[in-house]
């Protein structure tokens, strides 16, 4: 019958269960997977305890910057004319006082040039190069050196009573 | 005189607790954490994968998460306990996803000892109930393994499984006559059926 055939099985899934359960029982993970969480474990309490020694570090270096920087920091509070920004040990500094502009393509033989006299704020001048006294915020008149594709070569901070028609 | 007695010899601390501890450094409360609920974890993964390695692996995941920075655990939304659980039910889902092609596992790949199932039931009978909880809907073999394997209650195995007791009781009544069904036909001879 049915019924009896399902009592049987049922009995015999019991017996089948108790059996994986019974072949299971203490079974767990490898010694070597406990010792190797416990290593991560220490491994992590490491990184987690190192930012307080970086910040001690860095407490540290920021009062030693302090005692060593600190005169000068106090002589660029009082800077001098915008004209003593352009750095004087510039390597490709020419003797009309422009600078070259780092990475920009060489000029070609032969190609014309043209100079425009602008106006550019500091950190326009500082990515062309141009050492800037971080005390400095207003805008500066600049000379440009652009080659014909209009991209800038050099560049040179001139003296606010220079000509501004531009050229 | 009763007085005297240390009532607190038999506390234990709570998974919460412990983990909190461990996430202050404390060694000793992860080893505590490690020691009170790897084995069910790596049962309950060996019973659903069918494979040993797969579920020392996924045993070994659970408290590799626990123990990383931005565990998403929130004691608000439920016990460690089962987002371990949990963890590990994601970390099932993958393997099958992975292994969905690969050969089905054997005893050896399970660890047991041939002649120690022997003496209860026979090999044959094992290794069918093995295939037939590995086939079963992740739900179905989820609640078999928690209640028929682990012997948890309705109400653990239900908050384990992040679901209501009625599911977790239909879903194992529903199981356990699948599981029948499938040893009835592997006792009955091929030319009956």
């Amino acid at each position: 019958m049915d019924w009896e055939d399902d009592i049987e099985s049922q009995r015999e899934l019991a017996a089948a269960l108790k059996s994986m359960r019974a072949a299971a029982a203490g079974r767990r993970s490898s010694a070597a997977s406990r010792e190797a969480l416990l290593r991560e474990f220490d491994a992590r309490k490491v990184k987690i305890m190192t930012p307080r020694w970086y910040w001690g570090l860095a407490a540290a270096a920021a009062l030693v910057f302090g005692i060593v920087l600190g005169p000068e920091a106090m002589t660029r509070l009082h800077p001098g004319p915008p004209v003593n920004m352009v750095a004087d040990d510039a390597p490709d500094a020419d003797p009309d006082g422009f600078i070259a502009v780092p990475f920009a393509p060489p000029l070609a033989d032969g190609e014309m040039m043209r100079i425009v006299h602008t106006e550019l704020n500091p950190a326009a001048l500082a990515s062309l190069g141009v050492s800037v006294d971080p005390a400095w915020t207003t805008q500066l008149p600049a000379d440009l050196l652009l080659g014909e594709d209009g991209m800038p070569r050099a560049v040179r901070v001139a003296d606010a009573e220079s000509d501004e028609s531009g050229f | 005189m009763h007085g005297n007695i240390n009532l607190n010899l038999g506390a234990q601390r709570s998974d919460e607790l412990l983990f909190q501890l461990m996430k202050k450094g404390d060694r000793e409360a992860f080893a505590e954490l490690y020691e009170r609920r790897e084995p069910a974890l790596y049962r309950f993964a060996l019973h659903m994968t069918g494979s040993a390695a797969s579920a020392e692996e996924i045993a070994h995941e659970v408290f590799v998460q626990l123990m990383a920075a931005n565990t998403r655990f929130d004691e608000a939304r439920g016990s460690l306990e089962a987002w371990m659980y949990g963890v590990a039910r994601n970390l099932v889902r993958v393997h099958r996803r992975k292994s969905a092609n690969a050969a089905p596992a054997t005893q050896t790949e399970l660890g047991y000892e041939p002649n120690v199932l022997g003496s209860l039931i026979d090999g044959e009978t094992m290794t069918a109930l093995h295939a037939a909880i590995r086939e079963l809907p992740g739900g179905y073999r989820e609640a078999v393994v928690l209640c028929d394997l682990e012997e948890r209650n309705y109400d653990e195995a239900a908050r384990l499984a992040g679901c209501p007791v009625g599911t977790i009781r239909s879903r194992l009544h529903r199981a356990r006559a699948l599981l029948a069904g499938k040893l009835r036909r592997l006792k009955t001879p091929v030319g009956a059926r």
